[in-house]
């Protein structure tokens, strides 16, 4: 009941924007019209906020869209969506002035199925971290984090998590929705697409996969967001994140840091301090790299 | 059926630096390994592989009458031609084709032709040139005039031949290049400038123009305004191409692929294309 | 042609046949999804009235083919020589077959990878009972319940199938079989067409300039899903390779949907926005590709408005593009 009592308040809030000029061109959604399943939408007059629609299949991240709209536009954000639209502040990449942000408190998505949306269920962050304006739901609650998933993973041998990473991956075949969806994937020239270094091997054997997706891991590494917008994309149910999860748990142990929770956080890969652990890299080794300089911090 | 992608061993004869500018183009003197050249007309293109490194379309640069090696002028910009530009003299490539319609010819008979190239658009514009200087088919056409244009005397391509053309009858070369050299005694300026101050056959003359897209843009703007019909004015485009025969979908413009219904166009015909090239 | 009554207690057996002869790809149920896989097992057969996931265009147009090696001279390899049954692919994916074999084969010159891949392959098509969510064959002037753009067409019957067998190269598969001869043509239910047919019958530049393209495909992702699964599209790359010190060529699915398609080496890129890319996607499928080989290459199958994870749909774009062109008019 409460996403219909949002979107009442929603749309009152669109429709306000519109009429006051305060914005060319809202970004929020409207239902698919195949599958149920909620789909991006610009509203950009009262006929289209009419069609909006605010539920729990609402899964498509449309952070990535203001990045086109060099104009500005408001946009109906979930915290990851605002989350997003934190680190694009921070990585410079959109103006603050002239987005309006429709926060608006989720308690969760699902898939077609029913089932929690990819992302959604061990979701930490019910309220958007920025907002102009806050659409309360009161049936959020706060949750704990759920003991990791990816700990059974890091116990695991090399081989064992090698035979794992390699099992998931086969299913992948590198049409790379994921990095189309990802609000992270925003460069110009992905690595992927280069021809000096071509990095992309011919064949679409499990080694091009496997250098894909770490490669991509290795690039969200302390920025994602955990939207799981790349999940729900990909066609063939790839556990795309559980690497990238794992790598997300690393940086909040080591440096403590979340991404896209204060626009003010400088991006823990982005910055150093003379304190960061260096976990890994020289002096404190762990398992497979032996300090190969002297021990400093 | 003859297999359209099955690309015939060809040697280097020899390597020829052709730019003393960051510009990097040499000439590459080609020879199948058997059967020395390929049959082909002015306006044509091929596809040069280097195994294991890639392939990309190249016009032709040499004249179609000279059965005892082709010519290809390359500049050096990404994966193929950084491999290319590392071989030498008695290296293997591939090369398959010709590809691509051609330069009419036939129709540029008993007519005057203007010819202006920018930098490395002199490459594709050089089998026609030789084609028509040739002395078997030179009196089948009227004046020629060349206008040649580089960014700086660095950047010229086949400096070497230009007193030899010029010497043909009734052929005149005009050079530019964009900004005054010690020591240049051509002219300095832009070629759609430069063209206004020439004295042109207009009802008589072809023109025929490749270079950068800026400088076709004006130049042919300028020619139209001097009163040539645009279906004399011919240039010849370049497209990241693929299988170079119409099927992989890279290269078109509208429903033409520059592959084959080019990549020798009429400014007519292009004024009727969807600007996307 | 030959019409024949397959009982369906008798499909076992003659898939078997075929099984023990051929490679055969049929649809089966792969980790919840339909899509279309070599069977070595009837009962893996998945024959349930739904359009799998991905088209069979991969059974003639693989995703990756190894197409030459370089020795001494070129050598072709292609697909290995196999003799295979496709079964089961419905009316939109042979008709978008049938598209994909004119771009290939007609013109200038034929892509021999394809036309051997296609010499090898017998189309067994299967009528479908009843549209998906999504499916618009209807509306592009399909039948939904028969195609003759295959060797050998089944439509169910209930209790039996009707099978006509089109071809000679398809007669093999009933070798031995005794199947009675099936009734007049009135026995199988046709659907006729009614209404238009969904296409552009317009000037290319007025489609290119007027419309307005950027509202179009404001939503698209640029993630290239619609292009993987669709049955008709064929761009590709060749990706050249050093594998055990031989240098080999594959030829491999490309899209226009994505950013790099057209890039230059010299960084010039024709279609450098998303704008561009989805008009060259609509305008190729529904103009260039009629205008150079007479077929719209669209059949309707739906399966990128399923996909699409941003909800455009090729239907609602057309008919809009249909619209704006005949308001202009007036």
């Amino acid at each position: 009941m409460s996403f219909k009592k949002q979107k009442n308040e929603i749309a009152a809030i669109c429709k306000t924007l519109l009429e006051e000029g305060k914005a060319a061109v809202i970004l929020g959604f409207t239902c698919g019209e195949n599958n149920g399943t909620a789909i991006p939408f610009f509203m950009r007059n009262a006929e289209d906020v009419n069609r909006m629609e605010w539920n729990d299949t609402c899964t498509p991240n449309i952070a990535k869209y203001l990045l086109e709209k060099k104009d500005g536009a408001a946009i109906i954000a979930k915290p990851c969506d605002a989350r997003a639209i934190v680190m694009y502040m921070a990585e410079n990449q959109i103006n603050r002035d002239n987005i309006y942000i429709i926060g608006a408190e989720c308690q969760g998505m699902k898939s077609k199925d029913g089932s929690p949306a990819p992302g959604c269920k061990e979701c930490r962050i019910k309220t958007p971290p920025i907002y102009d304006v806050l659409v309360k739901n009161e049936l959020i609650m706060e949750r704990e984090a759920d003991s990791s998933p990816v700990s059974e993973n890091r116990e695991a041998d090399l081989e064992e998590k090698l035979e794992r990473f390699q099992n998931e991956i086969k299913k992948c075949i590198l049409c790379y929705s994921c990095r189309q969806a990802c609000y992270g994937c925003y460069c110009e020239t992905c690595f992927m697409d280069r021809s000096l270094p071509n990095w992309l091997p011919a064949q679409l054997d499990t080694g091009s996969k496997m250098m894909y997706h770490l490669g991509r891991a290795m690039h969200l590494a302390g920025r994602c967001v955990e939207c799981g917008a790349c999940e729900r994309v990909c066609p063939s149910g790839v556990d795309i994140r559980y690497l990238i999860r794992e790598i997300t748990g690393f940086c909040e142990e080591l440096y403590g840091y979340q991404a896209g929770l204060s626009p003010d956080d400088a991006p823990a890969l982005l910055s150093f301090n003379q304190g960061d652990r260096e976990v890994g890299f020289i002096g404190e080794g762990s398992e497979g790299h032996d300090a190969c300089c002297s021990s400093e911090k | 059926m003859n297999n359209p992608y099955l690309p015939l061993k060809a040697e280097i004869l020899e390597v020829i630096q052709e730019t003393t500018s960051e510009l990097d183009i040499k000439t590459y003197k080609v020879k199948l390994l058997d059967g020395g050249t390929m049959d082909f007309m002015p306006g044509q293109f091929i596809e040069l592989s280097i195994p294991g490194v890639g392939e990309a379309p190249f016009g032709f640069a040499s004249s179609p009458l000279n059965n005892e090696y082709m010519e290809l002028s390359i500049k050096r910009v990404g994966l193929v031609t950084e491999a290319l530009h590392s071989l030498k003299a008695g290296s293997r490539i591939w090369l398959r084709g010709p590809f691509g319609n051609t330069f009419p010819v036939k129709e540029l008979e008993n007519n005057k032709i203007l010819i202006i190239a920018g930098g490395l658009g002199l490459a594709p514009l050089r089998p026609l040139i030789l084609y028509m200087l040739d002395d078997m088919n030179r009196s089948r056409y009227g004046d020629i005039q060349m206008l040649l244009a580089a960014r700086s005397t660095g950047d010229f391509i086949y400096r070497r031949e230009f007193d030899g053309w010029s010497r043909v009858k009734n052929t005149n070369i005009i050079k530019t290049i964009d900004r005054p050299e010690d020591g240049w005694d051509g002219k300095v300026g832009f070629p759609h400038i430069l063209v206004g101050e020439m004295e042109i056959d207009v009802p008589n003359t072809y023109a025929v123009l490749c270079g950068p897209p800026i400088m076709i843009k004006f130049v042919s703007a300028k020619l139209v305004e001097l009163g040539i019909p645009r279906e004399k004015i011919l240039t010849t485009l370049e497209m990241r191409m693929t299988c170079g025969v119409g099927k992989c979908g890279k290269c078109n413009i509208g429903h033409q692929y520059v592959c084959i219904d080019g990549p020798v166009f009429n400014m007519a015909q292009l004024a009727e294309m969807p600007a996307e090239y | 042609m030959t019409r024949v009554v397959v009982p369906k207690s008798k499909l076992k057996e003659l898939l078997e046949g075929w099984i023990a002869s051929y490679r055969v790809a049929a649809p089966v149920m792969n980790s919840g999804k339909l899509v279309f896989e070599e069977i070595k097992d009837f009962s893996d057969i998945n024959l349930e009235d739904n359009l799998t996931y991905k088209s069979p265009k991969e059974f003639l147009f693989p995703q990756v083919e190894k197409i030459m090696s370089f020795g001494d001279n070129a050598v072709q390899t292609g697909t290995p020589d196999r003799k295979t049954v496709v079964f089961g692919v419905r009316p939109c994916d042979l008709d978008a077959l049938k598209v994909m074999t004119a771009v290939f084969t007609k013109g200038k010159y034929i892509d021999t990878f394809f036309e051997k891949n296609l010499d090898n392959t017998i189309l067994v098509g299967m009528g479908c009972l009843a549209e998906k969510p999504g499916c618009f064959c209807g509306d592009r002037g399909l039948d939904k319940s028969s195609s003759s753009d295959c060797d050998i067409f089944f439509s169910d019957n209930g209790e039996t199938y009707t099978v006509e067998i089109l071809t000679e190269k398809g007669r093999p598969l009933f070798e031995g079989m005794k199947l009675e001869e099936a009734a007049s043509p009135a026995a199988i239910q046709k659907n006729t067409v009614s209404g238009g047919i969904l296409e552009i019958d317009a000037d290319e530049n007025t489609v290119f300039n007027k419309i307005n393209w950027a509202k179009i495909s404001e939503k698209c992702l640029g993630c290239g899903i619609c292009t993987f699964i669709c049955p008709t599209c064929h761009c590709f790359e060749f990706k050249d390779t050093v594998e055990t010190g031989e240098p080999v060529r594959y030829r491999c699915w490309d899209s226009c949907m994505y950013p790099r398609f057209t890039m230059h080496a010299s960084g010039h890129n024709p279609r450098a926005s998303k704008k561009e890319r989805y008009r060259q996607r609509i305008m190729h499928k529904y103009l260039y590709v009629k205008k150079n080989f007479g077929y719209t290459a669209c059949t309707g199958c739906g399966r990128c408005i399923r996909s699409c994870p941003a909800g455009m749909n090729i239907k609602s774009v057309v008919t809009e593009i249909v619209d704006n062109l005949r308001s202009e008019e007036f």
